[in-house]
């Protein structure tokens, strides 16, 4: 598969991709930096955007729920600092090799790591894209659509990304759907949270209602897991690649990393407020199962106007992860078996490519769809996957990171390897007792 | 594809070198060992997730 026909220097895939650099370059010479940071973000932005799906809204909202605006709210922000420097790693390598992660692991480390990274990433995805299905549906089901036709909406615009062939045009229409993930801020606003309590929790790191029990290690294991996945390092690489971003371009890359963060906390500390609510008034978490459960209980409290907002913004974190999701799954896959991988490319020689991501949502949606499907197992079951096999995901990262002889001068130094390192080897722990209690607790 | 457009991309980036795999990196020691460590977390870890499946099924 690896001598397809059309790989020369004048296929469609680098004629598109040399049109956007041909851009960047004229920008970078005419030294308009807002206008360079413009053409080169997105894959930051969009990997951490993604990253605030379905089940992590879901996440963030159970956290204000239960223990209101104290504790978490600084330690939200902590988590995607430290999803920023893992991030920032897939950045280097990216422009370093110009290979995705998934194709570095099966050439660096030999078949058996390659094919079992893409396996668990792929079969993993497919589980989340089932999560992310669920949001769509449950937001549907809040405005009263029914659950076909919700369903049915999102593969179809899942299938409209896919048919715009074409990198930028494609980032940049799930940059303006991602955008909506920001409706949780207005909604936070309407909730009228108290500014002081906001300062004090940040400055303090508290409060903490109940103290230090099981489910409080289960929140914070979850909000851990909310904010680095598998997929995130695997996506981000590969889009990396795909936008064509070079070693010039590191520090732009590393800002749209840093704003997709700063971005995206916001939205998750705006979520944790807008439910803020709903502890004062003492109700019970535990029975909201979906992102809509919790738009219908705050409607007392955020007004009608508050309560659509969080819905739609439950709904929109759905659709753009499985956006985000079924591509990754694309790239991994095509990546792993050697054929050619773009968001560039035409159907025809990116057929493997794209039906990889159509395959799995088409999939995601049947699951979805049907009756009495154990759809809280497959919940539970991705949780399990993506934080138990975190672990060797960030160890490849790490090691790869360190592979002088692909990344010449971008390599980790001392110090980004202590702390780097230290990170890694902190939520990989968290992971794996995430895991293990997720199993044995439950 | 016109020659300014083509000197727009970095050799490495035209789909001709791109996809030239790297060769398999032989590791030292330690990396070898660690990735045995790991592969008997994998070992303990797949049958985990797979009974974490199992027993949601059964709890319904």
């Amino acid at each position: 598969m690896s001598g397809e026909s059309g790989r020369d220097a004048g296929s469609r895939e680098d004629v598109l991709r040399a049109r956007d650099r041909l851009k960047v370059h004229r920008s970078r010479a005419e030294g308009r930096w807002l206008r360079l940071l413009w053409l080169l973000a997105g894959p930051g932005v969009l990997v951490m955007l993604g990253e605030n799906d379905g089940p992590s809204m879901v996440s963030y909202a159970t956290t204000g729920a239960t223990y209101g605006v104290g504790f978490f709210v600084p330690f939200i922000l902590l988590t995607f600092v430290m999803a920023y420097l893992v991030q920032e790693m897939t950045v280097r390598l990216g422009v370093a090799t110009h290979r995705g992660h998934a194709e570095l692991i099966f050439q660096r480390f030999g078949p058996f790591w390659g094919y079992f990274a893409m396996v668990d990433l792929v079969f993993g995805n497919l589980l989340t894209l089932v999560t992310e299905f669920v949001a769509i549906q449950a937001g549907g089901l809040y405005f009263g659509v029914p659950r076909l036709v919700s369903v049915a909406a999102g593969v179809a615009i899942v299938f409209a990304s896919l048919a715009l062939r074409r990198y930028a045009t494609w980032e940049r229409s799930l940059l303006a759907l991602a955008a909506c993930n920001l409706l949780f801020i207005p909604a936070a606003l309407l909730a009228h949270p108290d500014g002081a309590a906001l300062a004090q929790a940040l400055a303090a790191w508290g409060p903490l209602p109940g103290g230090f029990t099981s489910g409080f290690v289960m929140l914070l294991l979850a909000n851990i897991g909310a904010t680095v996945t598998p997929w995130m390092i695997f996506f981000q690489q590969s889009a990396v690649v795909d936008k064509g971003l070079t070693r010039a371009d590191v520090t732009q890359g590393r800002l749209d990393t840093a704003i997709g963060a700063a971005v995206a906390a916001a939205a998750a500390i705006a979520t944790l407020v807008a439910a803020a609510p709903l502890f004062t008034a003492h109700a019970n978490a535990s029975q909201f199962s979906s992102g809509a459960d919790f738009a219908t209980a705050l409607r007392p409290f955020l007004g009608h106007a508050g309560a659509t907002l969080f819905a739609l913004g439950m709904t929109e974190a759905g659709l753009v992860a499985a956006m985000t999701i079924s591509t990754s799954s694309s790239y991994a896959l095509a990546e792993t078996i050697s054929v050619r991988h773009s968001m560039n490319l035409d159907f025809r020689a990116g057929r493997w490519f794209y039906g990889a991501a159509i395959i799995s949502t088409l999939l995601a949606a049947g699951i979805v769809l049907i009756p009495h499907a154990p759809l809280l197992a497959m919940t539970l079951a991705v949780n399990v996957i993506a934080t138990l096999l975190m672990a060797p995901a960030l160890l490849f990262l790490l090691l790869l990171v360190n592979d002088r002889e692909i990344m010449g001068g971008l390599a980790n130094g001392r110090l980004a390897n202590v702390a780097g390192g230290a990170i890694i080897i902190g939520i990989a722990i968290a992971g794996a007792v995430y895991g293990f209690m997720t199993v044995f607790y439950s | 594809m016109s020659p300014e457009l083509l000197q727009a991309l970095e050799p490495e980036q035209i789909s001709t070198q791109r996809y030239l795999p790297y060769p398999r990196r032989h590791w030292g020691l330690g990396v070898q060992v660690l990735l045995w460590v790991l592969r008997l977390y994998v070992a303990v870890a797949v049958p985990l997730v797979f009974y974490a499946f199992w027993h949601a099924l059964r709890a319904g």
